[in-house]
């Protein structure tokens, strides 16, 4: 922390607001935001702005959300199942003449592309890849928009900014 | 939640463990211990009561899928935190997106944000749960204008009393970029909330 022999930057009355600073150092800033009337209008401007935050209590989860919860995972874990029995299809699809492949190609980007566009819903919230438990297909299908989502993350990543939205400059700290 | 909670082995990951071997029980058991403070938390993170369960259960099936592959470390809640967190930042892109491509609607109506996250019914009378909603929807308009990362940081902190050390933990960030973030949404906050009186 800073020397308290200058006025304490922001960042540390936010500290005492927060709870970080430690009983000591939290009694003598608070004594000299007691002294000090240039302090304590920037404390009162910060704290003012904390306490002005307020969310309702949560109401929690609905009736019978754990069992709908499991129940979607023993259906994941059923075609995670199935699509290990589905692989043995990738035998035959090197095997398959180019001219078939490319046709296969041109209609799975068709189907891709109507996707994006209508997304590929189960009914329940989920898209039939996430039941699947397929995660590569995960990547592409689950996120109807993840051509256009992938456009969106340029932008912000030339705004200096990560996929998560952490600043580059705190990544590498 | 306690600030300084031990750093001992969660007894939670030896239930992953069992989750992991395909135990369903288990699994329904950790959901029950965490959906209510996951729903919360994607609540105060989205703003939408229904979009935040949805995104909880995919935050617990993700867990499902990966009970396997993931190391102990730390606290699980913390674990499910930083995917939760991550959901609902994805969540808030996709949203900011479909603003973007329809061209200038600037979101729900009115009626429909109000309708989103109604204060739970604990309000002894109708006034005050109205001022309740009041109190939330400015709230939720000054938190709509922070970027994904520091929202982030701002609900952990002021909504789920975490500490600086519990944030960066969840985020996988350090502490002097938890507190950057923080103290950066809290200029924005004052600002705005002078703005808005």
């Amino acid at each position: 922390m800073n020397s308290h022999h200058n006025h304490p930057p922001d960042r540390v009355l936010m500290r005492l607001i927060h709870g970080e600073l430690g009983d000591e150092e939290a009694r003598e800033l608070e004594r000299r935001i007691a002294e000090d009337p240039e302090l304590a209008a920037r404390h009162h401007r910060l704290a003012a702005a904390w306490n002005g935050l307020d969310a309702p209590a949560s109401a929690g989860a609905p009736e019978g959300f754990a069992a709908d919860v499991v129940a979607a995972a023993r259906r994941q874990r059923s075609g995670a199942m199935g699509s290990d029995v589905r692989s043995s299809g990738e035998l035959s699809w090197s095997l398959a003449p180019a001219w078939a492949r490319a046709g296969s190609m041109a209609a799975l980007a068709l189907g891709l592309a109507l996707g994006a566009s209508f997304g590929v819903d189960t009914g329940n919230g989920f898209t039939e890849s996430e039941l699947l438990g397929d995660q590569e297909a995960y990547l592409v299908l689950a996120e109807p928009s993840s051509l256009a989502e992938s456009f969106w993350l340029g932008l912000e990543e030339s705004e200096g900014r990560l996929d998560n939205g952490v600043d580059v400059g705190e990544r590498v700290q | 939640m306690d600030k300084d909670e031990h750093s001992s082995r969660d007894p939670d990951w030896d239930v992953l463990e069992r989750v992991a071997e395909g135990d369903l029980e288990s699994f329904g058991a950790l959901v029950q211990r965490h959906q209510d403070r996951l729903i919360r938390l994607c609540e105060r993170m989205l703003g939408d009561r229904e979009e935040a369960r949805e995104t909880a259960q995919d935050v617990f099936l993700k867990a499902f899928r990966k009970a396997g592959s993931y190391r102990p470390r730390g606290q699980v809640y913390t674990w499910l935190y930083r995917i939760a967190v991550n959901h609902c930042l994805n969540r808030l892109r996709r949203r900011k997106l479909v603003r973007f491509l329809s061209l200038g609607d600037s979101g729900p109506a009115d009626e429909d944000r109000d309708a989103a996250f109604d204060p739970a019914d604990e309000a002894p009378d109708a006034a005050a749960r109205i001022e309740a909603r009041e109190r939330w929807q400015r709230t939720r308009e000054l938190i709509d204008q922070l970027p994904p990362g520091q929202r982030a940081v701002l609900v952990l902190a002021k909504f789920e009393g975490f500490s600086y050390r519990q944030i960066a933990e969840t985020l996988e960030i350090t502490e002097s970029a938890v507190e950057s973030r923080l103290f950066r949404a809290m200029q924005r906050l004052v600002k705005a909330q002078e703005t808005q009186t």
